[in-house]
């Protein structure tokens, strides 16, 4: 009996034994919890570089289907808000009046080689840049920036991916939608807006993914939807809307999407802001040539590519236009353009 | 006498049962910041930049209380995608909600390329997303073997 008991316990023993050695056990931190210098914010000596880089890449074509846009000839819906442009001239705190609308030889010779910090970025603290592929590089722009200057374009937000458009914010977020991540979460841009509590959306365009399937009369109505449901979430956001860059030469000759309707679309967004007292900045005229945006200026010119993304260089224009229109909008002196160019098709 | 030939062949047991299941407990053979530059040198990207702890947050939902330690880090030289992250959870549990993050990302991504870039989408649906123990490390890259064996020679 003494060893029957005495076998039955051993083998519970053993069974514990083996069980009890096969758990692991969790770390209970042997690594340098303490150490700043191994966070992501600081940024190791060897991967940041302001060094000019125009490799182009070898990206796919612009998103573009044959189906025909609506007909209508509606322009977009007005709102009663009052303009917030003050034309007092209350110039001390800049050096320079800024020439707006930009005059595209103030800015030949910016570059991202010499393109300093100033003190004008923290004009962008609180705000939001919204869009599609072309703010996507924007942001990975200034995120690079960031890295040497932390105050780089303020504290701005960015809402921006690939493939986004007005209209594919209006869809619903599913595992295949297109809607930018907010923490980690697809968010609509009226959402990400109102979850950032960010006080200015600067809200590119998008006609890349969006004029050549609806036109560019469907595609402002799509953007002044989109910036309703921005203001009813969020009321006292302040809208600036960016114009909408073109294709190079190379690229300029697709059925529907070309600097043609580019073009059409950014003087419709220059109405509706017009109409409606927002701002209305045109960052995409400094970058054109001979009515495309230059080659120097796209990264992706060569075939197989989109013939519409940006080169650093013309980010650090961008930046230089935008810090214009921030040291504008301090001296009360902003004005919008009184109208767009007008280019065409191939 | 058999009582104690049993407890010594248990004891045995024992002590072969520990050493067999005991699992040795991932180490970086580097500093994190080294294995950043390494990381960087092995992207198809010439130049990159890291996410500070607010675009981690604001871009992944990942909050500086889940790691140790760690780097993301995207290239920005042209249109293509191409993002490296790498963390030392804080915990098992972190470690967990940093994968899923990391996957969010990755997924995320291959929708927005889909139907946009062939080249992206490619890079997307072939990212990895790994966890070695507390460990956890997204590739997205074209260089996606050579930074993962940047990595994972220094995750020993």
């Amino acid at each position: 009996m003494k060893n029957k008991v005495f076998y039955i316990v051993m083998s519970i023993v053993l069974v514990l034994c083996i069980l009890g050695a096969c758990v692991t056990t969790p770390d209970d931190g042997t690594s340098d919890m303490s150490s700043a210098a191994s966070r992501p914010a600081e940024s190791s000596a060897g991967s940041e570089s302001l060094a000019q880089s125009e490799a182009p890449a070898e990206s796919g074509e612009p998103s573009e289907n044959s189906s025909a846009p609506s007909e209508e000839s509606s322009t977009p819906p007005a709102e009663s808000s009052a303009p917030s442009d003050e034309s007092s001239d209350t110039s001390s705190d800049v050096s320079q009046q800024p020439v707006i609308p930009p005059d595209p030889s103030e800015y030949s010779d910016v570059t991202d080689a010499n393109l300093g910090s100033d003190a004008i970025d923290s004009y962008f603290n609180d705000s939001v840049f919204v869009g599609n592929s072309i703010m996507l590089h924007y942001k990975n722009y200034v995120t690079r920036r960031r890295g040497s200057d932390s105050g780089f374009l303020g504290n701005a937000k960015f809402h921006a991916s690939a493939s986004f458009s007005c209209y594919n914010n209006m869809q619903p977020i599913t595992d295949s939608s297109t809607h930018p991540l907010y923490q980690g979460e697809k968010m609509k841009i009226e959402d990400a807006v109102a979850a950032m509590g960010a006080k200015t959306v600067y809200f590119s365009g998008m006609a890349l993914n969006e004029v050549g399937i609806f036109g560019a009369e469907e595609s402002a109505r799509n953007l002044a939807t989109v910036v309703d449901a921005i203001k009813a979430k969020s009321p006292d956001v302040k809208i600036v809307i960016l114009a909408n860059t073109y294709m190079v030469k190379n690229f300029n000759s697709y059925q529907k999407l070309h600097n043609g309707s580019i073009s059409e679309y950014n003087n419709l967004l220059l109405d509706y802001c017009n109409e409606n007292g927002y701002d209305f900045v045109d960052i995409t005229t400094p970058l054109v040539a001979s009515g495309c945006l230059a080659d120097k200026f796209c990264t992706d010119n060569a075939e197989g590519g989109s013939g519409c993304h940006l080169t650093n260089d013309a980010y650090a224009i961008w930046t230089a236009v935008l810090r214009d229109y921030a040291k504008a909008e301090q001296a009360g002196t902003y004005v919008n353009p009184d109208s767009m160019p007008v280019y065409s098709r191939n | 006498m058999m009582k104690r030939c049993i407890s010594v062949l248990l004891l045995l047991t024992l002590i072969l049962t520990l050493c067999a299941c005991a699992e040795k407990e991932k180490a970086l053979a580097v500093s994190v910041g080294e294995l950043s530059d390494q990381v960087a040198d092995a992207m198809a990207s010439a130049q990159t930049a890291e996410y500070d702890e607010t675009m981690l947050l604001d871009e992944l939902g990942i909050q500086s209380s889940m790691f140790t330690e760690g780097f993301y880090k995207i290239g920005t030289s042209d249109a293509s995608v191409e993002e490296v992250a790498f963390f030392k959870a804080a915990d098992e549990s972190s470690a967990q909600q940093i994968r899923q993050k990391l996957e969010t990302r990755k997924s995320a991504t291959e929708a927005t390329q889909k139907d946009y870039n062939a080249d992206n989408y490619a890079v997307a649906t072939a990212a990895t997303v790994e966890t070695e123990g507390l460990y956890v490390y997204m590739v997205m890259s074209a260089n996606r073997d050579a930074v993962t064996k940047a990595i994972e020679d220094n995750l020993k």
